[in-house]
């Protein structure tokens, strides 16, 4: 009762600390209780998910939070984790994550004095985050959860649900945390937007929000990127992105965001594109807000691998609220000053780097605008009252292909253009050792094997890119090592792409049946099953099996253990399935695992009741005269047919063949000694949907003493190029952060014009200011 | 030099036709590309009767043994839309994980001859995640 009023408590002091700093603008005695108000708001945030994490340590299920994330088995780690692995446990540590920053960014503000309007957006988006605690209030009590199964106030579960299967790995402790700093920081470049136009200081807030950009880009970036390595190394979807729209849904903000990147450079030499920018500040903001609608109101639950959950009328209602607040709050602040900032006249010259950065975050614009709207696109449609509908992922990639060109050929530019104008000579200069590197690139690409032209092309404006950066980062490198950030994520963003590109062309996958000890051979490959060995025994909640797959090639060896997981999270009725990855340099060998069966070393028959068939050798056949339903006991339901067996001179024998049937899969045969030659069984009975009389059963025949054995099967696959996709991504992630450090440091030294690079601004645009 | 950059400066305006002829190209594009790949939720009757590439939602029959043959590497199920009707599911892959524990099952595909021949399945368990699962007792 006491935590959850002080969730309430909390928010109210949010909202304190939201109108403290308004007063704060214009008398100081407010602005002082506005910063206490939010040393002790972070406090309290803190508190919030301390005490979640502490009954999660302590077991402390009567918290239906706890008592459906965790269990007494969990370990350390995972317990941990299990704070902020639900939906209300996420938005506690979105909302630690905000406070935290708010405390860096209040620094930063004060030094420009600019720190009362930026605190009134930020703290009222810690308001709204904390508003849907109440609403969702993760100290809710079991009791009152389930007011309607009549359990007793202060009922303490002897145990709790568990944390999904899925989510037992290291990486649930770096993912989410990593992707909702990501978010929180997006918070930042926005916040300061608004207190510009606030302060009419539209060119100013620039060179506040820059830093913080390239931060939060970085941060989410690395978020995005530790979701996919997720998938592919423990979940065993086979790739690294399946345009699912939680993915795409935390790609819209990054993407806004390192469009805003761009744009700002250009506001920040030329003074211009002024209302770009805060739009698409604003955009990245609210793409934010929007991806956690789509993603936590179940409104797309149908078109998504991931699960959701109707979050209840009240928090839905009020994911809209807040993002109608948040979108009306904007537009009407922009609406204020829109005429005002289009006094900046923008000048993009021809042979300019600010154009080509202009069109370069075009087309990053459009990449954001497509991924919302074919993650949006079955709203949309339902909104429009057409019929319900969902696009495909050939979407993305159809368009990405053109759009990532242009967006990489752009970025290639821009960097051998000058700002203002570029002497023609200089440009043909510049350029004439990438489009080599290109040209020799792309044909290497082809030569491996990737015949598809606009693939190809694609590849080639990605060695472009990094013949231009590589150029740069050496050249920086050995004069200021400190600058080589930008070009470090350039790099990265080429890699990424080429990996991709080798990924999704070159990499092939099979589908192989295993029996135990015996080699298979798929295309270079050899593959045998070696067995299986249990794992995690101290554990009683699962059952655990790790197989050993050996995998030959080259006079060389490897071994691959995927994993099958049974959980009493679901009963134990289906398995868990883990990837096994063997990580090489060029091109992985991933082994996702499909079924196990156990051979029986038979030949097949599907009879339906009446038809007869010879069996091998010739010596007999088989009829199948009816089935006899049959005897349940305890758990476990004992069917059986009885068939007729002629050998060729005539003499015939009427056999019964039981079978246990343990699940609608799994059958116990019994074998049936015959004449001391052949063994016989009822292997499964595969009913007909339309008429049960027209079952077919599935009779099984071998030679007497034939010995059983386990197959495994499993879908085996090599990816090359996927360490490109790791490596592209991580210096991207690097790379901007660096950057974002970098000018972070330079700009809070006090003075905000960044020593190398003075703010140019047209005449024009310096009476806007 | 000074009076080549001064030139460049005097001679361009903003490009702004640049910028709008790059972005009708890519909402031409976009939108043949929405045309394309954009699949519609339908009912099985539906789905028999257009033979497009379709979704399906609905709940797969339990008491129709699902099959995974490990051999052909086809898994077949039958699958019950919201108006009851039902048809024969045939997808070229193994079972989708957790597909037991499914409160309904997407497919998308078409319908060929009779039976929906499917190139994707996905499968829902919200319930055994998040909120509506037994109460602790």
């Amino acid at each position: 009762m006491l935590a959850q009023f002080a969730v309430h408590l909390v928010w109210a002091m949010a909202v304190a600390v939201v109108v403290a700093y308004l007063l704060g603008r214009r008398r100081t005695e407010f602005l002082a209780v506005a910063r206490w108000g939010y040393v002790l708001l972070s406090v309290g945030v803190a508190a919030i998910w301390l005490g979640l994490l502490v009954a999660a340590l302590t077991h402390d299920f009567r918290f239906t939070y706890v008592w459906g994330h965790s269990s007494r088995q969990l370990p350390l780690l995972l317990l941990v984790s299990s704070s902020y692995a639900g939906q209300e446990g996420s938005l506690v540590l979105w909302s630690f994550g905000l406070a935290v920053i708010g405390l860096l960014v209040r620094t930063h503000a004060r030094r420009y004095g600019w720190e009362a309007e930026v605190m009134v957006p930020f703290a009222g988006v810690i308001a709204g985050m904390l508003l849907l605690l109440v609403a969702k209030n993760p100290f809710t009590f079991v009791w009152e959860t389930y007011a309607e199964q009549g359990i007793a106030e202060g009922f303490l579960p002897a145990d709790g649900r568990g944390l999904n299967p899925l989510l037992h790995n290291y990486w649930i402790a770096v993912h989410p945390p990593t992707l909702f700093t990501g978010f929180a920081l997006m918070t930042v470049p926005y916040a300061i937007a608004i207190a510009g136009l606030w302060r009419r200081q539209y060119q100013r807030w620039v060179l506040l929000a820059l830093p913080w950009l390239g931060i939060a880009t970085a941060i989410l970036g690395l978020g995005i990127m530790l979701g996919g390595l997720w998938a592919y190394e423990t979940l065993g979807w086979g790739g690294f992105w399946a345009w699912d729209p939680v993915e795409n849904s935390s790609l819209v903000p990054w993407l806004f965001g390192v469009a805003a990147l761009h744009t700002l450079l250009i506001q920040r030499r030329t003074g211009g594109l002024v209302r770009t920018n805060v739009l698409l500040v604003t955009l990245a903001f609210l793409s934010v807000l929007y991806s956690t609608f789509l993603t936590r109101s179940g409104v797309l639950g149908d078109t998504s691998v991931h699960s959701f959950v109707d979050p209840g009328f009240f928090a839905y209602v009020l994911l809209l609220g807040l993002m109608g607040v948040s979108v009306g709050g904007s537009a009407l602040i922009l609406a204020r000053r829109w005429r005002d900032l289009g006094k900046g006249v923008l000048v993009l010259p021809a042979h300019s780097r600010e154009l080509m950065l202009a069109l370069g975050a075009l087309g990053l614009v459009v990449s954001a605008v497509v991924v919302l709207i074919g993650t949006s696109y079955p709203i949309i449609a339902e909104l429009l009252g057409r019929p319900k509908v969902a696009v495909e992922q050939r979407f993305y990639n159809l368009l990405h292909v053109p759009i990532g060109a242009w967006i990489l050929l752009l970025n290639g530019l821009s960097l051998l253009f000058q700002w203002r104008a570029t002497p023609g000579r200089l440009f043909w200069q510049r350029l004439w050792i990438p489009l080599a590197i290109s040209v020799v690139g792309a044909a290497m690409l082809w030569g491996a094997g990737i015949q598809d032209g606009a693939l190809v092309g694609l590849g080639a404006t990605a060695w472009f890119v990094l013949a231009v950066n590589g150029r740069i980062l050496l050249q920086r490198f050995r004069q200021r090592p400190q600058t080589i950030g930008i070009w470090l994520a350039h790099a990265g963003i080429a890699l990424l792409v080429l990996g991709t590109v080798c990924v999704g062309t070159l990499s092939w996958t099979v589908h192989a049946r295993l029996p135990q000890n015996e080699p298979v051979r798929v295309g270079a490959y050899q593959l045998t099953y070696l067995g299986r060995e249990r794992i995690e025994q101290q554990y009683t909640d699962r059952e655990k099996w790790r197989y050993a797959v050996r995998v030959e090639y080259d006079g060389r060896e490897a071994t691959v253990f995927p994993v099958l997981f049974w959980s009493d999270y679901n009963q134990r009725q289906a398995a868990f399935l883990e990837p096994g990855v063997r990580w090489r340099l060029m091109a992985d060998l991933y082994m996702a695992p499909k079924a196990v069966e156990t051979e029986n070393g038979a030949v097949q028959f599907l009879l339906r009741r009446g038809e007869d068939t010879v069996l091998p050798g010739d010596a007999y056949r088989v009829r199948l005269l009816r089935f006899e339903t049959g005897q349940a006991r305890a758990d476990t339901l004992t069917l059986a047919v009885w068939v007729e067996l002629r050998s060729m001179d005539g003499a015939t024998d009427t056999l019964r063949l039981p079978a246990q049937m343990l699940t609608l899969e799994h059958f116990l045969p019994q074998w049936h000694l015959y004449r001391d030659s052949l063994e016989v069984a009822l292997l499964r009975i595969i009913p007909e949907r339309l008429d049960i009389a027209r079952s077919q059963a599935v009779l099984g025949v071998r030679q007497r003493g034939v010995r059983e054995r386990e197959v495994f099967t499993v879908e085996f696959s090599l990816k090359p190029g996927i360490n490109l996709v790791w490596l592209g991504s991580l210096l991207t992630a690097v790379g901007l952060f660096w950057m974002g450090l970098q000018r972070l440091r330079r700009t809070a030294r006090g003075s905000i014009r960044d020593g190398q690079s003075p703010v140019v601004q047209s005449p024009t645009a310096a009476r806007a200011e | 030099m000074v009076e080549l950059v001064k030139d460049y400066a005097m001679r361009v305006r903003p490009r702004y036709w640049l910028g709008g002829l790059v972005l009708i190209g890519f909402v031409v594009l976009g939108i043949s590309a929405l045309e394309q790949t954009s699949v519609q939720y339908v009912s099985i009757a539906e789905a028999l009767r257009t033979g497009k590439r379709v979704q399906i939602k609905g709940t797969w029959v339990r008491e129709m043994e699902p099959v995974y043959d490990t051999r052909a590497n086809v898994f077949r199920f039958v699958l019950q839309d919201e108006r009851g009707d039902r048809i024969s599911v045939v997808y070229a892959g193994a079972k989708p994980n957790n597909f037991e524990l499914a409160e309904s099952v997407v497919v998308r595909g078409s319908a060929v001859g009779g039976e929906f021949q499917a190139v994707q399945i996905l499968t829902k368990c919200p319930s055994k995640y998040e909120g509506s699962a037994p109460g602790p007792q």
